[in-house]
């Protein structure tokens, strides 16, 4: 009797402990996995390295095969990648960094001097063992960079995140708008055959995580929805050609990758999902498709009325920009307006010349005048990333000697000397209590309030991304050049089509090469981003600007040197200034020519056509506001050059 | 919401000695400003009262960790982001923080 009973109680104990270890093993199975994938992309980047050290370098075959080696351990890595990227961004920069030297200014960090950050690892890797007589040292220092950022991902600060749910749908978010954005352009990495490979596996690898993902966090799991759309999105990308100038980019994102964002961000809401990352800063939980414009913030238009709500103040706001807008008041001889550059008509720029009149009507200005439109979309502005804020833009225009001439002071005083500004501000004021009086900034927040109204406008790609129309073949297959051969999606990142990736918190700069002429005797003179940030990465880099509307707004580049979008492409196409001939230290750009056939040329104008925004335009006003000195009362609305 | 804020009380700062007069007198005025931000933006959860007197809490330097604060809790990434409060406004709150004449200790 006893022995019977000693065996029930541990028959029963037995049970109870295999029940606990199941739901022990159930609650570790996403943890579990995330530890498993680390030791081996471990123990095969060490491996790599062993390799690489018994290698002799000699022959094609030797390098072939370290190169084989390199793409493989990549595999790994981007089956780590959904969290490696979202945990740590700087440290992942050191395993698959796509540029050796980065210069960064992230939004939150925008007081503070740019950052320079180092890449290595795999990305370098590949793209150094193509370069002649690859040296085996650098190689290994690479690698044991990757080695090294690698240990980073075992601690504990990381992996506490695994122990909830919350990191998982953020770290999702950001997969799959870099699976819209940068995973299917070969941004990361320089061997264009294994961008869908690589693809392919980190998508699988993915369906891994969501699976053990499920399994630990029933109460928050991924909706039958979501895990179904994701399977059909593996079946399309398994019959996808390998070459990813055959990819249907266009039917990825619009079919597959931006409904999944649409339940991911369900999700998102529905299990109140919280963030602790600073890579969340700028995403906006309320955005319903990545083609919606308030996908990210960028820059605060409102400026220091930033908490005004209220409909009638609003408009209000709104009517005082229109004027100001149009007010030669603003300039040192009352004579130009903001319109004077950026006209209404001709989406916010001017297109009629390269650079705009300088202040003295004799002189040109040395860079192009940029559009106003999708501005609010950066982090920094200007061509050279001067700005913060818009508001900073207006101030600096203003008093600049070559642009308005004005000073704050003036300008503040002369439009306060208008009875309708004065009392109209002066009723404003009770949305500031912070300030005292109105200020400069009160009128600069009026204008950028006013002018980034005209941004909020779609184009038909949009459209066509949010499936409310469908696009024409020609549009849709340039964009699929756009994203692959063309390499222009490397830069001009979906869906902004400027320098602002996924998770959309900083603005990039590049070097092209740009010539001063189209002679291409020379390059541009003008140092770019090193005239705020001087560093030998930064000598001519230029932030890149959007492709939106880019039809309308000719000409291009910082200069104006191209008229037309043909010689835009053909510069690239080239290979930029260097593919050229010019000595372009440190170009970004590669001077491989890309081989674009004139028909696939033509395919790339009619995508870049697509993105051109219903923008309505508006008249000038007609009267502006009097001035209690009659001598500002013969200004002209809109300015006269 | 704006007017809750705009009350007539002042809050006294400290600065350190070495700090020369007129720049003394230049903080004073942002963390005025800082002060209007924190009552709009801060106070409704941070202000205790104690004996019909507000209480502002002493932040220590970790806490008043720049762009940080910006996620510290689940109620700062929703209500603190660059939307609700910029970038300025908030190192204005910082400063306004940092200088603000500590508590006394009640016994």
């Amino acid at each position: 009797m006893k022995l019977k009973n000693t065996i029930i109680t541990i028959a029963l104990l037995l049970l109870i402990a295999v029940i606990f270890s199941f739901k022990d093993s159930g609650k570790n199975s996403y943890a579990t996995n995330y530890f498993q994938s680390l030791k081996s992309l471990s123990n095969s980047q060490s491996q790599l390295l062993e390799n690489i050290k018994k290698n002799d370098f000699q022959t094609e075959k030797d390098l072939e095969k370290i190169r084989k080696e390199i793409l493989n351990t990549r595999l790994k890595l981007k089956g780590m990648d959904f969290w490696f990227r979202y945990f740590e961004p700087n440290v992942y920069k050191k395993m698959n960094g796509p540029l050796p030297v980065e210069w960064e200014t992230e939004v939150f960090e925008k007081y503070e001097k740019p950052y320079k950050r180092e890449g290595a690892g795999l990305s370098l890797a590949i793209q150094y063992i193509d370069e002649e007589n690859p040296d085996k040292d650098t190689l290994l220092r690479l690698i044991q960079s990757s080695i090294d950022a690698e240990q980073t991902y075992s601690n504990d600060s990381i992996t506490v995140n695994l122990q909830s749910y919350h990191h998982f749908y953020l770290c999702n978010r950001l997969y799959l708008l870099n699976l819209a954005a940068i995973y299917t352009t070969g941004f990361e990495c320089p061997d264009t055959a294994s961008v869908i490979p690589e693809l392919k596996v980190m998508m699988t690898e993915v369906n891994k995580i969501y699976k053990s993902f499920n399994e630990s966090f029933p109460d928050a799991s991924l909706n039958t929805d979501y895990l179904i759309l994701y399977d059909k999105t593996l079946d399309f990308v398994a019959k996808q050609s390998s070459n990813y100038s055959s990819f249907d980019h266009f039917i990825f994102i619009r079919d597959y990758i931006n409904p999944l964002f649409t339940i991911n961000r369900d999700l998102i809401k529905k299990y109140r999902v919280s963030s602790k990352n600073m890579l969340d800063y700028s995403l906006n939980k309320e955005a319903t498709s990545i083609f919606k414009k308030n996908l990210y913030n960028g820059q605060n238009s409102k400026g220091v009325f930033l908490r005004m709500e209220d409909t009638a103040a609003l408009n209000e706001l709104e009517r005082l920009g229109k004027m100001l807008f149009y007010d030669p008041i603003l300039s040192g001889n009352n004579m130009r307006s903001c319109a004077s550059c950026h006209k209404a008509g001709q989406y916010f720029t001017d297109t009629t010349s390269k650079t705009s009149l300088h202040f003295n009507q004799k002189d040109y200005l040395s860079r192009n005048t940029p559009s106003l439109l999708n501005a609010e979309y950066n982090h920094l502005l200007m061509i050279d990333g001067k700005h913060f804020t818009l508001q900073h833009q207006i101030t600096s225009v203003v008093s600049n000697e070559t642009e308005m001439c004005s000073s704050e002071k003036q300008a503040l005083a002369k439009v306060m000397s208008c009875k309708d500004y004065k009392k109209s501000f002066n009723k404003l004021l009770k949305y500031t209590p912070q300030e005292s009086e109105i200020t400069f900034e009160h009128i600069a927040s009026a204008i950028s309030y006013y002018y980034s109204r005209f941004s909020t406008s779609y184009a038909p790609f949009d459209e066509a991304m949010n499936k409310t129309i469908s696009l024409d073949p020609e549009s849709i297959r340039g964009f699929n050049i756009f994203m692959s051969k063309a390499q222009c999606a490397t830069c001009h990142f979906v869906p902004q089509f400027n320098g602002v990736k996924p998770p959309y918190v900083g603005s990039e700069f590049e070097v092209l090469g740009v010539p001063a002429d189209t002679g291409f005797k020379m390059q541009s003179a003008d140092k770019g981003r090193y005239e705020i940030n001087p560093a030998s990465q930064t000598l001519n880099a230029f932030r890149t600007g959007t492709i939106r509307n880019a039809a309308y707004t000719m000409p291009y580049m910082h200069n104006g040197v191209f008229s037309n979008l043909m010689q835009v492409i053909n510069f690239y196409n080239n290979g930029g200034g260097a593919g050229k001939g010019l000595v372009v230290n440190n170009q970004t750009l590669s001077s491989d020519p890309l081989g674009l056939s004139e028909a696939e040329k033509q395919l790339l104008i009619k995508f870049i056509m697509s993105l051109t925004e219903q923008v309505k335009v508006e008249q000038a006003p007609k009267y502006l506001p009097f001035s209690s000195d009659k001598s500002l009362n013969k200004r002209i609305s809109g300015g006269i050059y | 919401m704006l007017v809750r804020c705009a009350g007539p009380k002042k809050v006294a700062y400290e600065f350190p000695t070495a700090m020369a007069p007129a720049i003394q007198a230049e903080y004073a005025k942002q963390c005025d400003k800082g002060k209007i931000l924190y009552d709009i933006n801060c106070s409704r959860c941070h202000t205790t009262k104690a004996k019909g007197k507000e209480i502002i809490p002493d932040f220590n330097a970790l806490q008043l960790e720049t762009y940080q604060i910006r996620i510290t809790n689940e109620t700062h990434e929703n209500n603190l982001t660059e939307t609700k409060v910029t970038a300025e406004e908030l190192s204005l709150i910082l400063t306004f923080l940092a200088y603000k004449k500590k508590n006394e200790v009640l016994k």
